[in-house]
């Protein structure tokens, strides 16, 4: 009977032991298990295969919704024309910021929910690659036929389907050309809250335009002798692009978004002189808005911000977000619908065989790269005067 | 084997009665726990919502609870018999209901019968509970004034908790919403006048912007459930000051003005009726309600054009971000002469909860309702749990407004099934500071971001130095109600042409039955 009951405390103590292991060593089996489902995923995707759009169509249907997270309203569009292309299936779009897509996608990640197909998003913040690209969590997919068409530079860690820049403009019922040449001019005091911007902090774009003056010291150093016609004094432990933003900052008006800065410099009778907005914007201007781009200042002009699609790694309907990519590429031969919507004014295609969206080309306007490595390695620093930039100056 | 069998079968069932047993004790001490503490239990009658999982365990009840030392606990009005629910519970001898909690933006008791109500004795007057100190008496004697004390009284006394509507959007009464992808597919622009916008709705009616084959398209919808979804009291807006809240009239040099009898309102008319009857203001405008007229809107054949609301979402779903993203606000558009102006209006709160006469506990009943009015109280019924919700801001974050935002949005409640609270129902204060000073959430069709970019863009045009009081109004003339009824049915006639609005005759009888309403010794100078 002691025997016994030795035997059964000692199970039981065993039990307890393995029940304490096993909920210990769960978030690392859990991890480990991820991977391996991320990896086993990617080999049944399939990335390679030359597949036609029939054959995705009809593996498609067998598919469910198929669900994307955009930071663009123009793939409503690409939606309404994928859905009468493909009867059938389903798009769903959550229509957000970057910074909540990549978020989104890293939750849906650790809770091992996988309810993201697709991202259409900018880079702007840096962070694209380090949050999802680096740990395997986004992944290009270039449909096979459409590669030989997609422009140099386009195809790398990313798929970028389309160009935009960040850029000034100016109020066109306020001024017949630009009222400005010199970027320094924005922190003259007569244009003391009549400028408009999204604040970076809930914009990417404005983030990465706003990070890359901070890290072109150089051209901004240059441009401020070429204005003021002098050096420039700096407060102690100031560098020339913190002295920029502090200068600009007291003269402009901080909003959320670049839609906002449009309407701020485009409509209405309250409106401001310049803006710092998207360039895709400017197909606004066919609705009426009156605002002009200015593609021409000292030291830039503009900050490239391309936009990628990419797939989400764990996507449950591979079909139809393969055909998605595809359809929103403007199929082989870049006619198709889905690309359409994106070929508006103020957007660079990322395709030799479709036309740009823009009147001027890319190369002629004066846009530099955005600070993508200088962001990364100073996401703390530059997070922390963004902040104290805007609490300084966001109307009461 | 059988002994050994049978001692199994004992030992199973002796396990089974003690853990029975052991649940049976635990429901009963937690049953005496509660009533050990001395605590009221308090009945609240309340409409369930789809967006509120369990009022019982609901994080909203828990912390009344524990701000009132009351024990809460839900009666369910029955949906299909709201009315009569009310009825019978106001008018039955022993209340078992201690407070009523209305629903937000549903009338499941209208002004006139709770009156009736108030005026046979069944509700409770408050006025003995709003003591100085309590979370109502200081909303109601704020310095700025924004919940005057007059505007919730009737017959002098207080019979419910407001439900208040305080952020600027609810400020802006009526937008113009016009659909980007039919103008994008026709080429045009965003109309600026009143004749742009006729010739947009011409080939609205014209072009197929649909792109169907069909000439299915309503260039433009309004409503009659209510002023701002009715689409021609914003083109009235071009012509004459059209503030139909304050009954149409606008203060003059010398004397107040009633728009309607004036020859600029006359001419708003004949645009209006022109627009009817050349098929660009759509018949539907007059016989559908606000709910087929969100259908229709919402339709996936697309056929509406454009409409007037509030808010967006007045005639959009929430949750239909590509049908949102279509409609953009049209600024206010300039008439023949020049004029163009937006109204700025002063909502009303509405009835957000009540006690009822034959209430048993209505000194404990007033204490749960008052903490609603509380700043934690308001903060956690429109933006659910601190920390876990919404936080406060560290002053760098931008409200919808573009103003310095104060709230942060953690987890965004609205339209969201969730525990935290009940969704909008019942008493609700919050101070504008707060609700315009949410910060933008990242969602682009986010319904209250839409809402205040219309705002935005309307507050500019605002004339509110001429804009009348109605309390004033409603002192000074004959029969204000019949004068408002008479009004909107001869507008409405006019623009419908049923009476003719070119007709000399027609007109002059309008302006006089105006003038006997309104009362002479009022209206000095009618044009």
């Amino acid at each position: 009977m002691e025997v016994k009951k030795i035997v059964l405390v000692a199970l039981l103590c065993v039990m307890v032991s393995f029940t304490l292991i096993a909920c210990g060593g769960r978030s690392a089996g859990n991890q480990a298990t991820q991977q391996e489902f991320l990896e086993s995923w990617v080999l049944s995707a399939n990335l390679e295969a030359k597949e036609t759009p029939d054959e995705l169509y009809k593996a498609a249907l067998e598919e469910d919704i198929l669900t994307i997270y955009s930071v663009t309203t123009r793939l409503f569009d690409t939606k309404k024309y994928f859905e009468t292309a493909y009867p059938g299936l389903t798009v769903e779009i959550k229509d957000i910021r970057s910074k909540d897509a990549i978020k989104m996608i890293r939750t849906n990640y650790d809770t091992n929910s996988f309810d993201c197909d697709m991202l259409i998003c900018s880079d702007s913040a840096g962070n694209l690659y380090n949050e999802l690209i680096e740990p395997g969590l986004i992944l290009p997919y270039i449909p096979w036929d459409i590669e030989p068409r997609i422009k140099s530079d386009h195809i790398n860690t990313k798929l970028n389907f389309l160009d935009e820049v960040i850029l000034f403009a100016y109020n066109s019922e306020l001024y017949q050309q630009s009222p400005i040449s010199n970027i320094w001019e924005i922190t003259e005091n007569k244009y003391k809250d009549k400028i408009v911007m999204a604040s970076p902090l809930s914009s990417f774009t404005t983030y990465g335009f706003c990070a890359t003056v901070l890290k072109e010291e150089e051209k901004m150093l240059t441009a401020y002798k070429l204005y003021f016609g002098t050096e420039p004094v700096l407060p102690k432990d100031k560098s020339i692009g913190e002295y920029f933003w502090e200068q600009a900052a007291e003269n402009i008006v901080f909003v959320n978004t670049s839609d906002e800065v449009a309407e701020g410099i485009g409509t209405g009778d309250n409106s401001y002189a310049l803006g710092i907005m998207l360039s895709s914007k400017l197909r606004l201007c066919e609705l009426g808005y009156s605002f002009e781009p200015i593609y021409e200042l000292e030291p830039f002009a503009a900050v490239y911000t391309p936009n990628s699609v990419m797939l989400a790694a764990g996507a449950k309907n591979i079909n139809s977000a393969k055909l998605f990519i595809r359809f929103l590429l403007g199929e082989t031969d870049g006619t198709g619908e889905g690309y359409k919507p994106f070929c508006t004014s103020g957007t660079w295609s990322c395709r030799d065989d479709v036309a740009d969206g823009n009147d001027i080309p890319l190369d002629e306007i004066d846009v530099i790269k955005y600070a993508n490595s200088f962001i990364d390695g100073n996401t703390e620093y530059l997070d922390q005067f963004f902040k104290s930039l805007l609490k300084e100056n966001i109307t009461q | 084997m059988e002994f050994k069998k049978k001692q199994k079968n004992f030992i199973f069932f002796i396990t089974l009665l003690i853990i029975v047993m052991l649940i049976v004790v635990f429901v009963v001490e937690r049953q005496a726990m509660k009533t050990d503490t001395g605590k009221k239990v308090i009945t609240i009658a309340i409409v369930q919502d789809d967006l509120v999982q369990d009022y019982t365990t609901n994080y909203y009840t828990s912390w009344l609870e524990s701000e009132t030392n009351c024990s809460i606990q839900f009666d369910y009005i029955p949906h299909g018999y709201k009315k009569e629910y009310i009825k019978a519970l106001l008018t039955a001898n022993s209340g078992k209901i201690d407070c009523v909690i209305l629903p937000q933006n549903q009338s499941i008791i209208s002004k006139e019968d709770f009156l009736s109500y108030a005026e046979k004795g069944l509700i409770y007057s408050l006025n003995r509970l709003t003591a100085e100190g309590t979370n109502y008496y200081n909303i109601l004697h704020k310095s700025d004034n924004s919940l005057p004390e007059e505007s919730l009284l009737i017959n002098s006394n207080l019979y419910y908790f407001p439900n208040a509507e305080t952020s600027r959007t609810s400020k802006n009464f009526q937008t113009f919403w016009i659909n980007t992808n039919w103008l994008k597919a026709l080429g045009l622009q965003i109309p600026k006048t009143t004749d742009e916008l006729h010739d947009v709705l011409i080939a609205f009616r014209d072009k197929d912007p649909n792109n169907n084959g069909i000439s299915d398209e309503l260039p433009l919808v309004g409503c009659e459930s209510n002023y701002s979804l009715q689409s021609y009291n914003f083109l009235l807006n071009a012509f004459i000051h059209n503030d139909p809240i304050n009954l149409r009239f606008y203060k003059g040099d010398n004397d107040s003005i009633y728009s309607p009898i004036t020859n600029d309102f006359r001419d708003g008319l004949k645009y209006c009726h022109r627009l009817y009857s050349e098929d660009l203001l759509a018949d539907i405008s007059f016989t559908f309600t606000q709910n087929q007229i969100l259908e229709t809107v919402c339709s996936p054949e697309d056929i509406v054009g454009a409409f007037t609301s509030q808010s967006i979402v007045d005639n959009i779903y929430a949750n239909a971000p590509a049908i949102l993203s279509c409609y953009i606000q049209v600024p206010p558009l300039i008439g023949p002469r020049g004029y163009k102006n937006a109204i700025y209006t002063t909502p009303k709160p509405s009835i957000g909860a009540f006690i009822p006469a034959n209430s048993k506990n209505p000194d404990e009943a007033f204490k749960v309702l008052d903490a609603m009015l509380s700043e934690e109280g308001a903060l956690i019924g429109a933006f659910g749990e601190y920390d876990v919700d919404w936080t406060f801001s560290l002053g760098d974050d931008i409200s919808l407004y573009g103003n310095k935002a104060e709230i942060v949005t953690l987890n965004y409640l609205k339209s969201k099934t969730q525990n935290k609270n009940y969704a909008g129902a019942g008493v609700r204060y919050v101070d504008e500071t707060y609700i315009d000073g949410v910060a933008w959430n990242g969602d682009n069709s986010l319904v209250e971001y839409l809402d205040a970019r219309a705002a935005k863009v309307y507050e500019p045009f605002y004339n509110r130095e001429i804009q009348e009081d109605s309390k004033y109004l409603y002192t000074q003339l004959g029969n204000p109600t019949e004068l408002t009824n008479y009004c909107d049915d001869m507008i409405n006639k006019f623009i419908t042409g049923e009476l003719d609005i070119n007709s000399d005759y027609h007109w002059k009888a309008f302006i006089t039955k105006c003038k006997e309403l309104i009362g002479d010794d009022f209206l000095s100078n009618p044009e």
